[in-house]
């Protein structure tokens, strides 16, 4: 398929915003590509070259990209430069400059006929571009581009210089691509469920596309989890008191300490470590120490754990917080912070073992497996765990995980319904974390999409900011609460200058917001807030339209800024319109 | 695949600013050795214009080349290496196909400086045609320190500007929203070599200054160039190193509007 085909629908999918179109017109298109090129296009088409785990980004910066721009058009980047500060958008701007551009090439005179590549001539160029590393790549890279740029059309120029700055923000979630795959490939939408278990356990799209392209639906059901590519991790709902808990999983459940450290999916085949995030990130270089110690503990080869890695205080015996352990993830001296900030890995689950899946065992029997496949080290544990089945044992076991500086338990169910479940948020792991308990400041993870200029001490940087909640349902962003405590002045600074960097002029279109802002953000940042209680809103729209009888959304009042930023969090991943509704309804139900 | 050639003090500034020229605007390309010259045919990265030049092997003291083959070079690394050349020194190049390094050996009486350049991998998915044919419908030699005056006037106003021939003289203009500028010479001016002077029909086409001026910038002022164009097609300027070889440099034209109007459909974003 040619390159400009696609670019043509992303060109009408931009201008819709019903989910049921967008996928209709999606499909329309996928169903005309081939099996070897179908993963590429799913793959672009979320704005990507790799699949997350691969851990290359292709991530242009601005003046590069001006500077091709540029040399193709044969206007001075200070030119465009302003263009930009006036329009923002540098896809938008691409398009207008080619469009109108005089310039020709020479290579049109000396018998080169229209170039129009095709999907896969465009992607290895991309991965051509990601690939340049050393002395003088910058400049291999803008003339690479330029080159690109002077020979494609406009529209494809457009969707190129988009895709190279990371920023092709077509409002096509993963959830609606695989519906379009769906549709596409068997015509039936209802299939995106097989599709979506598969990717679960891949984490790879790329794969669960070129699968159903060669093999067909059935050939995707058969989709398993591979070490070295990771899952993607299950989710747990919360609750808020051990009686709700206990009545939830019928008397009796298990718990664990839920540390307050770094989810790591731990890959092991022939002494070859890989550690990914809970973002499903690559995450093996930044534990050099975990990825030792690990092979020693290991009596078996060949396995995929899960557990939390914490920053461990050795002379005083104990678990430091997040803060201590978020300064091991960096590029640079990375030996010398391991020393510097030992860890403990603590192990709760096991994924893969003995040559096969163990998603489908239940709970207690994975717990097993976890413990013949590892011993217990100095640096690595099982988490701490017991079954607990009267109020009293929950609320102790509860205490002493909070007296060995941890956020709560984890409630697991110990019933035959307790897989992993890869992918899902489910009520087989419930959270139940010590600011639960004060039932006025739940706390939620929110995405800044908005900001007011401050007034008073504030001027000239962001006062008020608007934070939005996810709607897993429609793949978009719904506003919940406008926050202005809690912020020091370094923090202020702080968002100023990160958030600037990804400032737009307009509402993005994946945010649902009916309250204007003077700047609008591009949806990435997540931040941790408390609040006094969940009302009904007529001015946000989180929840709108969920409550019986009701047209009004949710929102949070008095919410306050906790000072910490969830930089393991994807603002995909941020509290979703379902949690707030289930907060909610349990508010509502106490009061 | 080897070769060894030896270039005297002059000829080798000869080489030096030619290459200084081309590698003001492509930094990477391949260097073409045959039995009778070396070569370099490339086009610049956004395939907007295009060299061609020759060195023969009258120019070299020593020429000894047992093959035809190519090589790719960092031209700006080679640029810079052969800008360091004393005014008392001859300059030895010499390739052999095992190291895959190019030698770079300036020798003076009782004294030797070398560099060496590695080769480094080209794909070309569409390289320069080995005839490109450029249709001239005027064509005119000019005075390289005229044209080099003409192209500062006209960057003063503009990125781009105008040639226009008629059979008693050639206008260059250009203009921005406010200023204009134009320059006007005729086949007996003292800028122009009056026999050169050859229009077939009346031509105009439009030019980009900055590729033009990176060009010339390079060109020492006491030069004669040859224009040669056609209206609405690509601009060659010869520069002729006498019986030693030729450097050429193609522009394609600026034409407006060719706007891909069925994509307009698509994206009719109004802002």
């Amino acid at each position: 398929m040619k390159f400009k085909t696609l670019c043509r629908t992303y060109s009408k999918v931009e201008k819709i915003s019903g989910k049921i179109e967008m996928v209709e017109i999606l499909a329309e298109t996928l169903c005309n590509a081939n099996a070897d090129e179908i993963g590429k296009i799913v793959l672009l088409t979320l704005g990507k070259i790799y699949p997350n785990y691969v851990g290359i980004e292709l991530m242009l910066a601005e003046s590069m990209t001006i500077k091709a721009l540029s040399i193709t058009t044969g206007k001075s980047t200070s030119n465009i430069k302003q263009i930009l500060e006036q329009k923002g958008d540098l896809g938008t701007i691409t398009y207008k400059l080619l469009a109108k551009k005089t310039q020709t090439t020479l290579s049109s005179f000396t018998g080169e006929t229209n170039y129009e590549p095709e999907i896969l001539e465009v992607w290895s160029f991309f991965d051509k571009l990601a690939k340049l590393t050393g002395e003088g790549s910058s400049n291999k890279k803008i003339n690479l581009l330029a080159g690109m740029l002077s020979r494609v059309s406009a529209i494809e120029a457009k969707y190129i210089v988009r895709i190279v700055s990371s920023k092709l923000r077509l409002g096509i979630a993963t959830q609606l691509l695989l519906e379009a795959l769906a549709l596409a490939k068997t015509g039936n939408r209802d299939n995106k469920d097989i599709l979506e278990n598969a990717y679960n356990r891949c984490s790879d799209i790329e794969y669960v596309a070129e699968t159903l392209y060669k093999g067909g639906i059935d050939k995707v059901k058969e989709i398993d989890i591979r070490v070295f590519f990771p899952v993607k991790v299950m989710l747990a709902q919360r609750l808020s008191s051990s009686e709700e808990i206990l009545e939830k999983f019928g008397g009796k459940c298990a718990v664990e300490y839920k540390y307050d450290g770094i989810r790591a999916q731990i890959h092991v085949k022939d002494n070859v470590v890989k550690i990914f995030s809970r973002n499903n990130e690559n995450i093996t270089h930044q534990f050099p120490d975990v990825q030792k110690e690990i092979i020693k503990a290991a009596k078996k080869q060949n396995f995929i754990v899960e557990g939390e890695i914490v920053a461990y205080d050795e002379k005083n015996k104990r678990i430091l917080p997040f803060q201590s352990i978020s300064k091991r993830k960096r590029k640079h001296d990375i030996e010398e912070m391991a020393q510097e900030i030992p860890v403990r890995v603590f192990l709760f689950d096991v994924l893969f073992a003995n040559d096969s899946s163990t998603l489908n065992k239940l709970y207690l029997e994975r717990r097993e497996i976890l413990k013949e496949l590892i011993n217990e080290t100095k640096t690595i544990h099982f988490s701490h765990q017991a079954i607990v089945s009267s109020v009293d044992e929950l609320e102790t076991f509860f205490n002493s995980a909070l007296e060995d500086n941890c956020e709560g338990v984890m409630v697991k169910s110990i019933n035959h319904d307790s897989i992993y479940q890869a992918g899902a948020r489910g009520w087989i792991w419930v959270k139940y974390k010590a600011d639960y308990v004060d039932k006025l400041s739940d706390s939620f993870d929110l995405v800044i999409v908005g900001a007011d200029y401050g007034k008073g001490k504030r001027t000239g940087k962001y006062g008020t900011f608007l934070l939005a909640c996810f709607d897993q349902e429609e793949g978009n962003f719904k506003t919940f609460t406008r926050v202005a405590t809690g912020f020091s002045d370094k923090d202020l600074d702080f968002f100023y200058q990160e958030l600037g960097k990804i400032a737009l002029s307009k509402k993005p279109k994946d945010v649902v917001s009916e309250i204007e802002c003077a700047v609008w953000f591009e949806p990435k940042v997540v931040i941790e807030v408390t609040g006094a209680e969940i009302t009904i809103s007529q001015l946000h729209t989180c929840a709108r339209g969920w409550l019986k009888g009701l047209n009004d959304g949710l929102a949070l009042r008095f919410p306050r800024f906790t000072g910490r930023i969830v930089e393991d969090k994807n603002p995909e991943d941020a509290t979703t319109v379902n949690e707030i509704v289930t907060i909610f309804l349990n508010q509502k139900g106490e009061s | 695949m080897s070769f060894d050639l030896q270039l005297d003090n002059e000829n080798s500034k000869i080489l030096a600013s030619n290459i200084s020229i081309i590698s003001s605007i492509v930094s990477e390309c391949f260097l073409s050795i045959n039995k009778d010259s070396i070569q370099i045919k490339t086009f610049d990265p956004t395939r907007i214009s295009m060299f061609d030049f020759v060195l023969k092997k009258e120019a070299f003291q020593e020429f000894k080349v047992d093959n035809s083959f190519s090589l790719g070079l960092n031209l700006e690394t080679f640029n810079n290496m052969l800008k360091t050349a004393k005014k008392d020194e001859v300059l030895n190049l010499n390739f052999d196909e095992r190291e895959q390094r190019l030698r770079i050996v300036f020798k003076a009486k009782n004294r030797e400086r070398s560099f060496t350049l590695k080769m480094i991998d080209i794909k070309d998915d569409n390289p320069p045609p080995d005839k490109v044919k450029i249709l001239r419908t005027a064509q005119f030699n000019i005075d390289a320190s005229f044209f080099q005056q003409v192209l500062k006037d006209s960057m003063m106003i503009s990125d781009h500007f105008k040639i226009h021939a008629f059979p008693d003289k050639v206008i260059f203009s250009c203009s921005s929203f406010s200023n204009e500028m134009e320059t006007v010479v005729g086949p007996e001016s003292e800028e122009i070599e009056t026999e050169s002077f050859e229009i077939i029909e009346e031509s105009e086409s439009s030019y980009s200054l900055e590729f033009l001026n990176n060009f010339m910038k390079g060109i020492r002022s006491s030069e004669t160039l040859t224009i040669g164009f056609a209206t609405n097609k690509p601009i060659i300027l010869e520069y002729n190193l006498e019986n030693k070889g030729y450097l050429h440099y193609m522009l394609a034209p600026r034409i407006e509007s060719v706007a891909d109007e069925e994509d307009y459909e698509y994206d009719d974003e109004d802002y």
